[in-house]
Formats: structure tokens, C-alpha cells, sequence
């Protein structure tokens, strides 16, 4: 009997493997049971997520979160995800909220939802060695590199396909500090990022590497993730963030980051909120 | 409403993604780099891992502290570090010529990961054969030496073929370790099979469907090699005890 | 040399990260995964090992499939089916313990073969003497065979512990940050120290490898070591009845004994 009684058990442990509780409930009630919101980010791509020196897990998206699993009034639980499974993962709902630096895209829409408005501008440029280009027209048929999993991988010869016949060979790394140390030392020729990432990669040997031509290409917007058809945890997750927006919140954690004594000081203004102009609130919906 | 289902899947396999293009094509590269990264790999570790080990087992004292030296540094390293020094650290060491010639070089990730895996799988390989060296008996060597074989001749044509018919099963172990480790190329950007299936997934957001079918291949290639040596070690076998026969 | 101990400053990020007060990372995370793979792995591999040895058909071949199966697909590709497919059916564990599972996952199968090779190494008549003083082929395995087989087992164990350490810094592909990671991260944010960062990387590694083996080294010398390596996918007759192949084909696939 004893050893029937073993596999019993171990019949069991399998099929627990394989059985899950489908919730049809929205993830608005279901958070608020569970006290616990879990978000995802990377940690490979300063200033958005990353890992400081002392070892902390640090960054723009990082404190936003932190900011938002408060004003949820739960706890937050940090899930590392990458530049692959950052959609993925909300796809299959290991989390709730995606923030890691997504741009948001056509082809994403269709596997997530992203909060309103979009959190952060960006755009992506070539960064190549001072002066070894001119302009994208010379970076046909030459070597570029991107991130495994960034749509990159598909913008980058669109963009190129506009100036010159020749196609670009595409190499892409599993993130921009292995991509960034294989440009320093010449496997690549051009390596094709979001600027501010660019930028916080390269810190101070920065001074040796431009943007080719200078050219933004593919203007995006960094969009805070959340799981596709659930309207009510996307307005919550939206009406938060617009909150941030109107308090002043967002434009503190903006200016720690970001502002002229910030940790990445930035000369492009990168809010979705376009101070002192005409439609100054634009992307918060009034009342 | 809470309801309780059995393999409730929240993913919807579209088994036409691996057979679509571009994704086909990146396949059929990553099958074909794998097979040559793993045959590769398998006859240079095989020579190098050959010579340390007739190195390990001389008297002289030049030639058998390198190689032990070697040996313990080796296998006490995980294989992933040696792809990672040879791609990233090992052009950078070498006189200024070669780093630019070997970084501008597109397939540098391929002999990068050949390298690695190489120094990772030859020391492994070397334990191997010296084992086998060790076995062969005093007699063969002494008759050897007394049909006026010199070292060379000695090691070439008696002790090592003695030595390869013993060793044969866990060196053909090891071969299969070595064809399923070059998976490890892909942390270093090389586009074998992996690495495809990861590339899939990232543009797609559907992976299962190809790393099922990498899972596969890994699995029939392997166990189909696992019996090729069984076969052939039965083989061998049937040859050593005719051998003997023959003999008396 | 000076970079070298510049880069020894930065021992406690190598060693244990930003830990207690961030998550553990560096060398420290490479040990807690090998410790608790292999224990959870030992579980399953016993199972699995004594379930290959046995003499009723519906758990030997079960048991010899998973092992099959398991030794002959890539570490890496385990890792990624646990972070990719365990999602899709609905469990949600945090990464560190999708590594654990998937290094149990790829301990078990080399355990089983390990405990397998154990016990087969026990003669034959003493499980004989066993049955026949009245206990029951639990209580003879139990009781009887493994304490015996353990006493073989150990060295194997010892230097599977020290192979399965050095796979753990495969877990770094999918963003755990381990030695390897920590290695990286070090190496890119100075990239002019690139050397001295590898050679951390490697330090930390080889010393703790070092101890290990060497402890497997006086083992092996006292004890032996068993074959659990060789590569001995067991298919049966009866398995491939089912497949759809030719007999030219599966006449080859048979292994006799």
C-alpha cells in the first residue's frame, strides 16, 4: 500500500502542475485580493531599469512602478523580465503591468494594451564611431547591431531602405551593453537604440560616438504595459498616471532622472507633457 | 466566477510560423551552424585534447606541467565563460593587426564560440584519452619498444589505437555533451539554432512552436548519436575479441 | 596588477550583491541554485533512478523516456521551456525559482542514472537474501540495496555537483544575475578594466570548483566512481511498435543487450 500511496502523490503533484484556476475576473478586484502588484522590468537598460553599482535594481520605470503599486495601495513584487518576455509575459499574465522600456507598436497592440497616455518620447538613431558616417545613406550593406527583442530589428532596415539599395547586415544581442562593447571594439559598425538608452550605455566614452547624421528615425513613445481586454485595470493603471501627471509627482521622478541635476541630465524634452504651450494637458483627460 | 480547468493554455498555437519566411530561413541557418559548430569543435577538441593528453602522461616535466596546468583550469571554468572571453576579451588581447581583422570579421561569433567550446571540451576530452593511455598494458608498450619502435612510433601506432578502442563509449559522451552545449552560442550573438528560436520569439511573440521543434531536432540528434555509438562500440567489440583470437 | 585590485574592491558585488538589502546576486546566487537544484533533483532522481531498475514494464519505461528525453536536450533550452511554457499553462513563479525547477529538472536525470548505476552495482544476490528473510522489494531497496549503493553513489554525486555548479551560470541568458552576469555588468560599465573584470569572473568560479573537485578527486580515489555519463538512451521493441517507421529503421534503433 505504501508505495501506491508514494505515486499517488506524485500523480497529483504532476496534475497540479497542469491545473490553474482561470480567473474571469478583472485584474482591478484581483490585485486588490492579492495585495500584491507584479510588475515587470528589465535590468539591462540604463536609465530606464538597470543594475547600479552597488548591486540595487534601479531606474526610471523601476520608480515609477513603485509609485503606482502605492497609489494602488498594495504591495509591489518586482518580476525581471527581458526584452522578449516583457510582452510575453503579459500575454500569459505572469504579471500586470509591463514597464520596461516599451515602445508602443502596431504589432505589440495586438498581444497587450497600453495605459494612456504614453509615459516617455524617444527615438531611436544609429550610434556609430564620430565622424565614420556621414549620413544613413553610408550605412548600407554594413554591419548593424540591436537588441534581441527590440523592434529595432525590423525599423532599422525600413529606415535604411529609404536611402540606399544596399541591405544592412542585422546582428542582435541579448542587450545594449554586450551590443554597446562590440561597437566600441568594432564588430559592429552602427548599433540602433532609443537615444536616451544609447546614451546612458555609452556614460562617459559617449564623447567618441554620435548619432549618424543626427537623425532621429522612428519616433516612438515608451507606453506603460498592461494585459490585453481588461478596459478596467487599463483606465486605473491610466487614471494613476495621469494623477502623477497633474500633481507634480511625474515631473519630480522626471526631474531626478532626467532634469539639468538629474542622474542623466537630457536636453530633449521627453515629457508627455509639453510644459507652457498651448495644450499643456493634452494627454490627461479632464475631469 | 471562478472556474477549474485542466491545461487551461492561454496561447494559441499557429504551427505556420516555423514555416513561414523569414523565420524558415533563420532556422535552416541556425540547423546547419549547430551541426557545424558541434563537428567542428569535435575533431580540433579531439587533436588538442589527444596531444594533452599524451603530453599529461610524459615524464618530462616541460611538457606535463603546462598541460596539467591547463587541464585544472579548464574544468574548473564554466564553459559559458570561455565563449564569453574568446567573442568579447580575446581579439582585444592580440597584437593590434589581428583585433581589427578578427572583430571586423561578420562570422567572428562562430569561430568565437569554435574556440570556446573547444578549450572548454578538449580538457574534458584529454581526461578521457589519458585514462585510455593508462590502460593500455605494460606488455604492448614493452613489445613495442622491443620491435624497435621509437616514442613517436610507439604512441602512434600501438598505445593510442589501443587506447581509442577503450575509451570509445565515454568519448562518444562527450561528443554529444559538446553537439548540445553549442546551444551556448548564443549568448554571444552566433545565429545557430537557439539563437534562432529566440529570435523568432522576440519578433513574434510565439516561441513555443519553434523551440518545440529545436527541442526536437536536439532530442533525435542526440539520441540518434547515442546509438550510432552503441552500434559501434558493439562493433568494436566483436573486433577486439577476433583480435584476440587471432592472437592465440 | 593595479586593476586587479581595484576590481577586488568591488568583492562584495562578486560575492553577494547588493545583499541583505537588495536581491542576492553574484557568486553566492551560483551556490544557493546548485545546492537547491541538486537536493530537489537527489528527490526526483531516486525516484526516477530506482523506477528505471525496476522489473514491471509501466514505470521502467516511463522513467527511462524522462531520462532519455531530459539528457539529450541542451541546459539552455530546459530554461527556456520553464520561462516560456510555464506561464501558458498558468503557474507564476518568480524567475529564481523557474531556474531551480529547470536545473531539479536537468539534476534529476543525471541523478536517476547516478542512483541507477548505484544500484546496479549492488550484486544481484543480495537483494535475493533480502526477499527471502520476508521483506518486501520496498523494504529490501529501502533497507537493504540503497544505503549500499549510496556509499558507490557519493563520488558521482560530488562531481556531478561540481559540473552542475559550473552549468548554473547558464541562468544569467535569462537575466538572473549571477557570477557570469555580475562579471558582465562590471566588464561593460568600464570597458578599459574588461581584463581584470574576466578575471574575477573566472577566480570566483575556478576556486570554488577547485575545493569541489578536489573533494571528488579523494573521493573517486577511495570509493570509485560509477558511470553515470555514458549515454545509453534505452529504447525497447515494444516502444517502437508505434512509430511510424520503416523496419530497416527500427531494427537499427533496438538496442540488444
Amino acid at each position: 500500500m505504501k508505495r501506491s500511496g508514494v505515486s499517488v502523490v506524485v500523480v497529483t503533484l504532476l496534475l497540479a502542475c497542469f491545473i490553474s484556476y482561470a480567473a474571469a475576473e478583472s485584474l482591478v478586484d484581483e490585485v486588490k485580493k492579492r495585495g500584491v502588484v507584479r510588475v515587470g522590468h528589465g535590468n539591462t537598460t540604463p536609465p530606464m531599469n538597470y543594475i547600479d553599482e552597488k548591486g540595487r535594481w534601479i531606474g526610471f520605470d523601476v520608480e515609477l512602478g513603485e509609485e503606482i503599486a502605492k497609489r494602488l495601495g498594495v504591495k509591489i513584487e518586482r518580476v525581471l523580465v527581458d526584452n522578449k518576455t516583457r510582452v510575453a509575459f503579459l500575454a500569459n499574465r505572469s504579471i500586470d503591468i509591463s514597464l520596461s522600456n516599451i515602445s508602443v507598436t502596431n504589432s505589440r497592440q495586438e498581444q497587450m494594451d497600453y495605459a494612456e497616455p504614453p509615459y516617455f518620447w524617444t527615438g531611436k538613431i544609429f550610434y556609430a564611431k564620430k565622424g565614420k558616417f556621414k549620413s544613413l545613406k553610408d550605412l548600407g550593406g554594413k554591419k548593424i547591431g540591436v537588441d534581441q527583442g527590440s523592434n529595432a530589428f525590423i525599423a532599422a532596415p525600413q529606415e535604411l531602405a529609404k536611402y540606399t539599395n544596399k541591405k544592412p547586415e542585422m546582428l542582435s544581442f541579448q542587450n545594449s551593453a554586450e551590443g554597446f562593447l562590440a561597437l566600441k571594439q568594432g564588430k559592429i559598425d552602427a548599433y540602433s537604440q532609443d537615444a536616451p538608452i544609447m546614451a546612458a550605455v555609452a556614460g562617459s566614452l559617449g564623447a567618441e560616438y554620435e548619432a549618424v547624421g543626427g537623425m532621429i528615425y522612428s519616433p516612438g513613445l515608451y507606453g506603460i504595459g498592461v494585459p490585453e481586454n481588461d478596459s478596467d485595470w487599463r483606465d486605473k493603471i491610466s487614471f494613476i498616471f495621469q494623477d502623477m501627471l497633474k500633481d507634480g509627482t511625474y515631473e519630480k521622478l522626471y526631474q531626478k532622472w532626467f532634469g539639468p541635476k538629474g542622474t542623466f541630465p537630457m536636453s530633449v524634452n521627453s515629457r508627455p507633457r509639453l510644459s507652457n504651450t498651448y495644450g499643456d494637458m493634452l494627454y490627461v483627460w479632464p475631469d | 466566477m471562478q472556474s477549474m480547468k485542466i491545461l487551461n493554455l492561454r496561447y494559441d498555437f499557429d504551427w505556420s510560423i516555423p514555416f513561414r519566411e523569414p523565420y524558415l530561413g533563420w532556422l535552416i541557418t541556425g540547423v546547419e551552424l549547430t551541426f557545424l559548430i558541434a563537428a567542428v569543435t569535435t575533431i580540433l577538441s579531439l587533436f588538442a585534447g589527444t596531444i594533452l593528453a599524451v603530453m599529461r602522461t610524459s615524464r618530462f616535466r616541460f611538457l606535463n606541467i603546462p598541460a596539467r596546468v591547463y587541464v585544472e583550469i579548464v574544468r574548473n571554468i564554466p564553459g559559458l565563460f570561455w565563449l564569453l572571453f574568446f567573442y568579447f576579451v580575446f581579439p582585444q588581447m592580440l597584437p593590434f593587426g589581428l583585433t581589427d581583422i578578427l572583430n571586423r570579421y561578420t562570422y567572428y561569433s562562430v569561430i568565437a564560440g569554435i574556440l570556446g567550446l573547444t578549450v572548454d571540451n578538449s580538457a574534458y576530452v584529454s581526461d578521457i584519452v589519458r585514462t585510455g593511455l593508462l590502460s593500455v598494458q605494460r606488455g604492448h608498450i614493452e613489445a613495442a619498444v622491443s620491435t624497435g619502435l621509437n616514442r613517436f612510433q610507439q604512441i602512434r601506432y600501438i598505445i593510442l589505437p589501443m587506447a581509442f578502442r577503450t575509451i570509445m563509449p565515454p568519448l562518444g559522451t562527450r561528443m554529444i555533451h559538446n553537439f548540445k552545449n553549442s546551444s551556448l552560442c548564443m549568448a554571444i550573438a552566433a545565429p545557430e539554432l537557439t539563437w534562432a528560436t529566440q529570435q523568432v520569439e522576440s519578433i513574434t511573440f510565439r516561441g513555443l512552436e519553434v523551440t518545440f521543434l529545436a527541442t526536437v531536432f536536439y532530442i533525435g540528434i542526440s539520441l540518434t548519436l547515442a546509438i550510432i555509438m552503441i552500434r559501434v562500440e558493439r562493433l568494436l567489440k566483436i573486433d577486439v575479441t577476433s583480435v584476440t583470437q587471432m592472437r592465440t | 596588477m593595479e586593476f586587479l585590485t581595484e576590481q577586488l574592491a568591488n568583492w562584495k558585488f562578486y560575492l553577494i550583491g547588493a545583499y541583505p538589502e537588495g536581491p542576492l546576486t553574484g557568486l553566492t546566487l551560483n551556490i544557493v541554485l546548485a545546492v537547491l537544484s541538486i537536493t530537489i533533483g537527489l528527490f526526483f532522481g531516486i525516484i526516477f533512478g530506482v523506477g528505471r531498475t525496476s522489473c514491471r514494464s509501466y514505470l521502467r519505461h516511463p522513467c527511462g523516456l524522462y531520462v532519455d528525453v531530459i539528457r539529450s536536450t541542451p541546459l539552455l533550452l530546459i530554461i527556456f521551456w520553464f520561462y516560456f511554457f510555464l506561464p501558458v499553462v498558468g503557474a507564476k513563479m518568480p524567475l529564481f525559482w523557474c531556474a531551480v525547477i529547470s536545473l531539479s529538472v536537468y539534476a534529476s536525470a543525471y541523478q536517476a542514472e547516478i542512483v541507477r548505476a548505484g544500484i546496479l552495482s549492488v550484486p544481484l544476490g543480495q537483494m535475493e537474501a533480502a526477499l527471502s528473510t520476508g521483506m518486501t522489494r520496498y523494504q529490501a531497496m529501502k533497507l537493504v540495496i540503497l544505503p549500499q549503493a549510496f556509499k558507490k553513489m557519493l563520488p558521482s554525486f560530488v562531481s556531478f555537483f561540481n559540473s552542475l555548479f559550473k552549468s548554473t551560470s547558464i541562468v544569467y541568458i535569462v537575466g538572473i544575475i549571477d557570477l557570469t552576469r555580475t562579471g558582465i555588468i562590471i566588464s561593460q560599465r568600464q570597458p578599459n578594466r574588461i581584463y581584470a573584470a574576466y578575471i574575477c569572473m573566472a577566480l570566483g568560479f575556478w576556486i570554488s570548483c577547485y575545493l569541489l573537485s578536489f573533494a571528488s578527486q579523494l573521493l573517486e580515489k577511495r570509493l570509485g566512481i560509477l558511470d553515470y555519463e555514458s549515454y545509453k538512451p534505452e529504447i525497447c521493441r515494444q516502444d517502437l511498435v508505434l512509430l511510424p517507421l520503416p523496419k530497416t529503421v527500427k531494427r537499427f534503433l533496438v538496442t540488444q543487450k
